[in-house]
């Protein structure tokens, strides 16, 4: 599946879930799965970039559900291994256009998550693109 | 002969250790009095004014510890779940007792800026009773400061890193050892009777040591309802030590340790929360991909230490737990995900080249972290939640024409004969 289509049915998926923090978790959760996914395969040579994005969001995820989000695991589709860096930047790219939407509806709580995390997937997203591997 | 001060030499004193030296010096100055009239008025007046300063520091030491939101909350009855009723004997005790603490410092001014503030020292001769209150009253202050650094000076909460036996302990369980100390200089004799022989008047003797001086009664009484201190509380030290935070290399070595420290913590109590080992296992990794892409000569310790971090990783992987992740381990790991991003030294390859040195010198701290986060690991209660699939978990496994079959004969008794040997000078034997 191409890389675009693959996007594209991941954002229908998760375009339905009606608050912008809830989108922002699933797209936070693809992130996360992604990385932990390349971080473990990549079993002997550590040379991984994923270390730097995992723990992020992982604790993005955890400010999320703190800030009292609630919702559904998206079912990823398979990614071609190869294509996983392209996937993963992209994936963060929908993370921070999604986390930085404002929501009217958002609590207080739930805004400052979403602001963290911005802040957490810009720094995750330069560090993979700029990290030696 | 009084022996020398035995925790005074102890670089980092623990909060049990500066209220025994408190109570030593108070026990010196009741000593001195029982022993020996004092020399002259003057070292008598300092000897009551010192008195009344250590009884100032204990109220405020008493303060420090309920804290003052707290405490003024129960002067003002207020009945919610954390403030009980005021009229409680054990909190209106309490309450009495604080007061009758700064009683005497109201009926004369105090000295405590001639002799502590600033770290100035009274140079004058105060006599050897006014000395030993006098030191006294310093380590109950520095127990007062060591005490303050584990609570939030605006809110009065227990800060992240406070040990839970202080965070979670009653406040009449921590002011009952100020209470020992108080109790060593409550009483206003043999005090009263060397002021009067020293040649102070009675009516200054009965307007500093009055015979209806309540606080021994007070003493007594928030003693007999508070009991015995928290033990645990007594070996509690300063917060936590500084970190460097001007140099990426200083920092990164001062957090590890940190890290480390606080793994021991979760050793010692037996348990910690895989979000918890995840944050230790995501420093772990990030170090293993430090070393492989930027220390090609550090490739053994690379190998090992990705090892061993991989094998934890993907056994905590799968696991959830609702348990929260410890607050301080993964402050301090976010922090050096940070000092030891790329772009963090970009402009400063000196300053790179030296965390890179700290972070290979710092593998042995990462290893000792790496066996208790795998011991915990193992014995954890959290749950192992398999991911959902859209296929049956298990195959479906076809069982026709693979019928179980059973011999219809008994299988032989044990034990079986052996053969006889083929050779007849063997010896035969008739059972093995």
């Amino acid at each position: 599946m191409d890389i675009a289509d693959w996007i594209d049915l991941i954002d229908a998926r998760i375009a339905r879930r009606p608050r912008a923090a809830d989108r922002a978790w699933a797209w936070a959760h693809i992130a996360h799965l992604i990385a932990l996914n390349d971080l473990l395969t990549d079993r002997s040579t550590a040379r991984s970039a994923a270390c730097w994005v995992e723990p992020r969001i992982a604790w993005t995820l955890d400010d999320l559900a703190s800030a009292g989000t609630r919702t559904d695991p998206v079912r990823l589709p398979l990614v071609d291994p190869a294509d996983t860096p392209e996937a993963l930047q992209r994936v963060l790219d929908r993370l921070i256009l999604t986390a930085g939407t404002s929501d009217a509806h958002a609590t207080a709580a739930q805004a400052d998550a979403c602001a963290q995390a911005v802040t957490r997937a810009v720094a995750a997203r330069l560090d993979y693109a700029t990290s030696p591997t | 002969m009084i022996a020398a001060d035995p925790v005074s030499a102890a670089p980092h004193p623990t909060y049990g250790e500066l209220m025994d030296r408190a109570r030593w010096h108070a026990t010196k100055a009741f000593l001195l009095l029982t022993r020996a009239p004092m020399a002259s008025e003057d070292h008598a007046r300092h000897a009551v004014r010192s008195r009344a300063d250590l009884l100032t520091g204990l109220a405020a030491h008493a303060h420090a510890v309920i804290g003052p939101a707290h405490l003024a909350a129960l002067r003002e009855h207020p009945v919610t779940r954390r403030t009980p009723d005021a009229v409680d004997p054990r909190v209106r005790h309490l309450l009495a007792w604080i007061d009758a603490l700064t009683e005497p410092s109201r009926r004369l001014p105090s000295t405590a800026h001639e002799t502590h503030d600033g770290d100035v020292r009274d140079t004058r001769d105060r006599g050897p009773v006014a000395e030993a209150y006098g030191a006294a009253t310093l380590a109950v202050a520095t127990a007062t400061d060591l005490v303050a650094t584990h609570h939030d000076g605006a809110t009065g909460a227990a800060r992240p890193w406070t040990p839970p036996q202080l965070a979670g302990s009653g406040y009449g369980l921590l002011v009952v050892e100020a209470a020992r100390v108080a109790a060593l200089a409550a009483a206003i004799e043999p005090l009263a009777l060397r002021c009067r022989e020293a040649g102070l008047t009675r009516s200054e003797v009965d307007l500093h040591l009055p015979l209806a001086d309540r606080l021994v009664d007070a003493t007594w009484s928030m003693a007999a309802e508070w009991g015995f201190p928290e033990p645990g509380i007594r070996d509690i030290t300063v917060a936590r030590p500084p970190i460097r935070t001007g140099d990426p290399a200083a920092e990164w070595t001062d957090r590890i340790r940190c890290v480390r420290d606080r793994m021991r913590a979760h050793q010692d109590t037996g348990h910690a929360g895989v979000r918890t080992l995840q944050d230790v296992a995501r420093l772990g990794t990030v170090v293993s991909h430090i070393l492989a892409t930027s220390r090609p000569d550090a490739s053994a310790q690379q190998s090992a230490i990705t090892a061993t971090w991989r094998s934890i990783s993907e056994y905590l992987a799968p696991l959830r737990s609702t348990e929260p992740a410890d607050r301080t381990i993964r402050g301090h790991v976010e922090r050096m995900l940070e000092l030891a991003r790329p772009a963090h030294t970009e402009d400063s390859p000196r300053a790179r080249d030296r965390l890179l040195r700290a972070i290979t010198d710092t593998t042995p701290v990462l290893d000792e972290c790496a066996a208790i986060a795998d011991r915990l690991a193992a014995s954890s209660a959290d749950l192992w939640i398999p991911a959902k699939s859209t296929r049956p978990y298990l195959r479906s496994i076809r069982t026709s024409g693979l019928a179980a079959r059973r011999p219809t004969e008994a299988p032989r008794a044990w034990p079986r004969p052996t053969r006889a040997p083929a050779s007849g000078t063997a010896r035969w034997v008739g059972l093995s």
